[in-house]
């Protein structure tokens, strides 16, 4: 069998997500991987979640993908962050057994229907007239499909180094895709490079733990899939704090000349949010305590992973850095810290489903769109292969907009933004995240995941389940009054809610700081029957409501400019007084709305204004259309 | 690209000189097509003759000067054609670059572009009316420190504090691990700082705005107290009728002054005298108004007469006003119980003098110069009502920010803070609504 609906090239979260959705919308599916033993592999911190990428996931869970699901099972430390902020920042973050959690994906790819699987080396894409056909693997055998997801990871001319050594390759041990990349780059791709790196991976026994500062997981009851029970997790393996001395500074500064990207041998544009050892001490000289975190990579290793502590210098320099840090006297390095530069694909030239411009058929997701981490490449995985079947249908694209979800943000930065390094998702970038929070990904999403069929019926049922349920909650507490009588000012005080003067709605209650869930199942036994989940939804949404207001009529102005479409035909030369680099980015990005047009890189307001009146002009002049 | 575009630059007369300004790529080929001389070098003075491109009859000498993209006004080509300026010359050359496909600029255009082009921002454009309007010569210091973008800086200054603190409470929200959070003091003192600043810029408009648009003084007290001689002598020659008869300025009077380089509108006020004098009651009303509108009420009393019903009245009317007293007619003997006046106007100032024997009056001119204009109006840039809106927007979310302290909700205090930096990017132009460039730009006229 070598024809398909949909190829999926890469085999890391991206593909994953990528082949898991398609197949699950019922387009046969052959993703194709270089080693099928790593599949949904973690090299780097086998970490999920945290702020923003939390949201992700937990939205990508939401439109029925594995990645929540697969974590849960997984995971060997899980904590809920940010909670001395308030609950729209909220974000869980999980640590997994890094094996057990690529045996999982692996496990979950194989008993997909829809789903094949091949190990091997794509060499080539076969496109004829603009359009993709098909790909080609290394040895000379041919697969075709009418739609191809390229979920190539750092794989594209991937070189990894330690100081001046360096090999070609996609990451450690694996070979890199050469010919792919020089390919895409002759079909006429605007391409660039970023780099990467990763922490050296030491071994516990070598570790004095005793002199590091333990950081245990939560021990109460967290789960990341909605589809899952919320449960306490009491197998959890904690991490260790530690920090650098003026000792670990002087020593990394005498290596610094070492470092590849000093050298110039490598580039140099890497994620700022994850400095090397040697960038911190170039960047803060006057810094000597820097913070790093000692994390064990699954329950049956003794490897750990340091984050925080990425480094490029020899082998042998890195053991002498790490000797500096009390506890480190006697440690043995078991995998040595490296960094890898790969090429990129300029993800301005994306439509909005992640579709090329250039090439139709062609999906690209993850790394070769420059961004950076699992969680990032698995929501981009999930959205082009919901695309790429949703085109091979012959269906409209599935598009988020930014006040939809997270997912929608990323996809929106990335295809009208300019990179100036690896694209990282956080809370910061989203302008509406009292309303995009983790806890109700399942109510914004998973219903428009179930229309387009990525979402299983049995998932769309528990949600409709949940919005019953709150709904009927929502009743209760608008009719349900306290009178300041003595039996309920005696409960209150019991449960520690301020004194009330008069009657008061249960639904006022809920806003005030001092009044929660909680204590609202101790103050009446008609809500203990009810979920935390949708007890919660209704406290946050109360608590925020003068916000969530806000926000939400903030929301209806933005989407008032993403409905107010930019004719295809559009001619960007016949709009009188752009600026010149407004005009080239708006040829070359081609928005499809004004709302898009002013979130491009280098568009200002004026070119707007006048895009506006050339508009109205146009639609005045022409009743027609 | 953008279209040529090209206006007659100086006012419609006669003039000795007129120009008339071309901007847009094909602003040098089209000049070129109606003049003598070879125009090759930007930033050069050429001098030559206009000619009749149908005739090539000369027309009138001319000097021209060629800016290049984007070292000119509008950041396109610009040429500009010194000529004669009479209308009929003017009009003709113009008419000769029309024909050649160039469209009349619209009104303001050439600084729109400017502003377009990145040459200026939105203050700074704005500026350009404010320095052409300015009828004072406070008022054009004003305008030029916005023209030269001081104020500019200010926002900029502003913008980065707010800039820093969001940045500061998204870092922690973003980065738990790395980033520590301010404590609660912390980020309320920086807030009740920006508070502050953004109070000090709003207590400017209304200084702003008084020598933006001039202030509103009304003379009122009943009649024949002297208000109209008071007038006069303000505004140091005969304007209202003065006569003995009461009632005798029936309407209210205004004229606009240079007060000391503030534009000041003086208004005479008929007196509140209940006859059935139709005339006179609409007088009344006017009066009433009149106050209601002021900036600063002199309030004048007749030294020669005791206290009356109607000082009363138009004591209570002026109460919430800034007022001065004014006791006219000092020459003649005193009959009004100055004590007691003091003690109804205790919060008030009161400045003795004779209008007609211009006793007192530059004291009086100097007393009202202190109210409209306080010593720090150099710092007074918020001279428009969109500004002023702004700046309250600004202090509501200053102060939503301020309530939410301490309670844990970091990341709504960041909800205040960003909207705070989208107002901000709304005065400076880098976020416009769909109407403001509009209203902004249409109150230029055409050539600028």
């Amino acid at each position: 069998m070598n024809r398909f609906d949909i190829i999926v090239v890469g085999g890391g979260h991206a593909g994953v997500e990528a082949s898991l959705a398609s197949s699950r919308m019922g387009a046969s599916t052959l993703l194709i991987t270089i080693d099928n033993d790593s599949i949904g592999w973690m090299p780097c911190n086998p970490a999920i979640g945290g702020p923003g990428k939390a949201q992700i996931v937990r939205e990508i869970d939401a439109l029925g993908g594995a990645m929540a699901l697969n974590t849960d099972e997984t995971l060997t430390q899980i904590k809920l962050l940010n909670t001395s902020h308030g609950p729209a920042v909220w974000s869980l973050r999980a640590q997994c057994d890094k094996w057990k959690y690529s045996l999982g994906m692996k496990k979950r790819v194989e008993e997909a229907p829809n789903l094949h699987l091949r190990q091997g080396i794509v060499s080539r894409l076969i496109v004829q007239n603009d359009r993709i056909k098909g790909v080609e693997v290394a040895d000379g055998s041919k697969f075709f499909a009418d739609a191809v997801v390229l979920t190539t990871g750092t794989y594209l001319r991937g070189r990894i180094y330690i100081s001046t050594w360096s090999m070609e390759a996609g990451r450690w041990s694996e070979p890199p895709s050469i010919s792919l990349s020089e390919q895409i780059k002759e079909l006429g791709f605007k391409m660039s490079r970023f780099n990467t790196g990763t922490t050296p991976r030491i071994d516990k026994r070598t570790v004095d733990l005793s002199k590091f500062k333990i950081e245990p997981g939560d021990f109460v009851p967290l789960h990341f899939s909605f589809w899952n029970v919320p449960k306490i997790y009491d197998n959890q393996i904690p991490s260790y704090i530690g920090w650098t001395n003026e000792k670990t500074v002087e020593v990394t500064r005498k290596y610094l000349n070492l470092s590849p990207s000093v050298m110039g041998i490598m580039v140099r544009i890497g994620p700022r949010t994850c400095p090397s050892m040697e960038e911190k001490v170039r960047w803060f000289p006057d810094r000597t305590r820097h913070q790093f975190f000692l994390e064990q990579e699954g329950f049956d290793t003794n490897e750990m992973y340091m984050q925080g502590m990425y480094m490029s210098m020899p082998y042998d320099m890195q053991l002498e850095v790490l000797k500096t840090v009390p506890g480190l006297e006697n440690v043995e390095i078991i995998r040595p810290a490296y960094v890898i530069d790969y090429d990129y694909i300029i993800p301005t030239q994306l439509n909005m489903n992640y579709e090329t411009k250039l090439i139709e058929g062609l999906f690209i997701a993850g790394q070769p769109n420059g961004t950076t981490g699992y969680d990032e490449a698995a929501g981009q995985g999930l959205l082009a292969g919901i695309n790429a079947a949703l085109k091979v249908k012959g269906k409209e694209p599935f598009i988020l907009k930014r006040s939809d979800a997270y997912l929608g943000v990323m996809s929106d930065d990335l295809i009208n933004k300019e990179l100036y390094e690896p694209y990282r998702i956080t809370p910061s970038h989203c302008e509406y995240r009292l309303i995009l929070r983790e806890d109700n990904a399942d109510l914004r999403l998973t219903r428009r995941g179930y229309e387009i069929g990525v979402v299983e019926e049995w998932k769309m049922k528990k949600v409709e389940e949940k919005e019953y349920l709150i709904n009927e909650v929502k009743e209760l507490i608008a009719k349900l009054s306290l009178n300041p009588n003595k039996e309920i000012l005696d409960k209150l005080k019991q449960i520690g809610v301020s004194d009330i003067s008069k009657p008061m709605l249960v639904a006022d209650m809920l806003k005030r700081q001092d009044f929660t869930k909680d204590k609202l199942k101790k103050l009446d036994d008609k809500f203990k029957k009810y979920p935390d989940e949708v007890l919660e939804e209704i406290e946050v949404e109360l608590k925020y409501a003068g916000y969530i207001a806000r926000e939400k009529s903030a929301v209806k102005e933005f989407v008032q400019y993403e409905n107010f479409m930019i004719p295809e035909d559009i001619d960007y030369s016949s709009v009188p007084s752009l600026s010149k680099e407004g005009r080239e980015r708006l040829n070359t990005i081609r928005p499809r709305s004004l709302g898009q047009t002013l979130r491009i890189t280098g568009i200002r307001p004026s070119d707007v204004q006048m895009l506006i009146l050339y508009l109205k002009k146009r639609e005045g002049g022409n009743s027609n259309g | 690209m953008s279209d040529t575009i090209a206006a007659i630059s100086t006012p419609r007369g006669f003039g000795g000189i007129g120009i008339i300004r071309i901007s847009g790529n094909d602003a040098l080929r089209i000049a070129q097509s109606i003049l003598s001389v070879k125009i090759s070098e930007p930033n050069t003075v050429y001098t030559g003759y206009v000619f009749d491109p149908e005739t090539s009859d000369k027309i009138d000498t001319c000097i021209v000067l060629f800016f290049k993209a984007p070292h000119s006004y509008t950041g396109e080509d610009v040429v500009e054609l010194q000529m004669h300026g009479g209308i009929k010359n003017l009009d003709l050359i113009l008419g000769f670059i029309l024909a050649k496909g160039v469209r009349l600029a619209e009104k303001g255009e050439f600084t729109k572009r400017a502003f377009i082009n990145g040459k200026m921002d939105l203050l700074e454009a704005a500026s350009v009316i404010e320095l052409i309007e300015a009828k004072t010569d406070k008022a054009l210091k004003l305008a030029s420190k916005k023209l030269f973008g001081i104020f500019s800086e200010k926002i900029i200054n502003f913008k980065k504090k707010v800039l820093s603190l969001l940045s500061h409470i998204e870092g922690v929200i973003d980065f738990p691990f790395d980033v520590k959070l301010m404590t609660s003091e912390e980020i309320t003192k920086l807030i009740k700082e920006l508070i502050e600043e953004t109070q000090k810029y709003l207590s400017s408009y209304k200084t702003g705005k008084m020598i933006e648009n001039g202030a509103r003084v009304v003379i009122a007290g009943k009649p024949n107290v002297g208000k109209s001689t008071l007038l006069n002598v303000l505004l140091k020659f005969d304007r209202a009728i003065v006569s003995e008869i009461p009632g005798t300025t029936r309407d209210t009077v205004e004229e606009v002054i240079d007060f000391f380089g503030v534009p000041v509108r003086l208004i005479d006020t008929a007196g509140l005298l209940e006859t059935g004098d139709v005339i006179e009651l609409l007088g009344a009303e006017r009066t009433v108004r009149a106050i209601e509108e002021s900036d600063l009420v002199l309030f004048v009393f007749d030294a020669s007469e005791t206290l009356s019903l109607e000082d009363q009245r138009l004591a209570e009317l002026t109460e919430s006003k800034e007022r001065i007293i004014v006791v006219n007619k000092t020459d003649l003997p005193v009959e009004l119980d100055i004590v007691k006046l003091k003690e109804i106007f205790k919060n008030d100032k009161i400045m003795e003098i004779s209008a007609l024997k211009r006793q007192g009056v530059e004291e009086l001119e100097n007393k009202i110069l202190e109210h409209i204009l306080p010593s720090d109006f150099e710092s007074a840039f918020v001279t428009t009502e969109r500004e002023k809106e702004i700046f309250e927007n600004i202090l509501s979310h200053l102060n939503g920010s301020l309530a939410l302290g301490g309670s844990g909700n970091d990341e709504l205090i960041a909800e205040e803070l960003r909207d705070i930096i989208s107002e901000l990017g709304s005065l400076t132009g880098e976020e416009v609504g769909e109407d403001v460039l509009q209203t902004i730009f249409s109150r230029f006229c055409i050539g600028k």
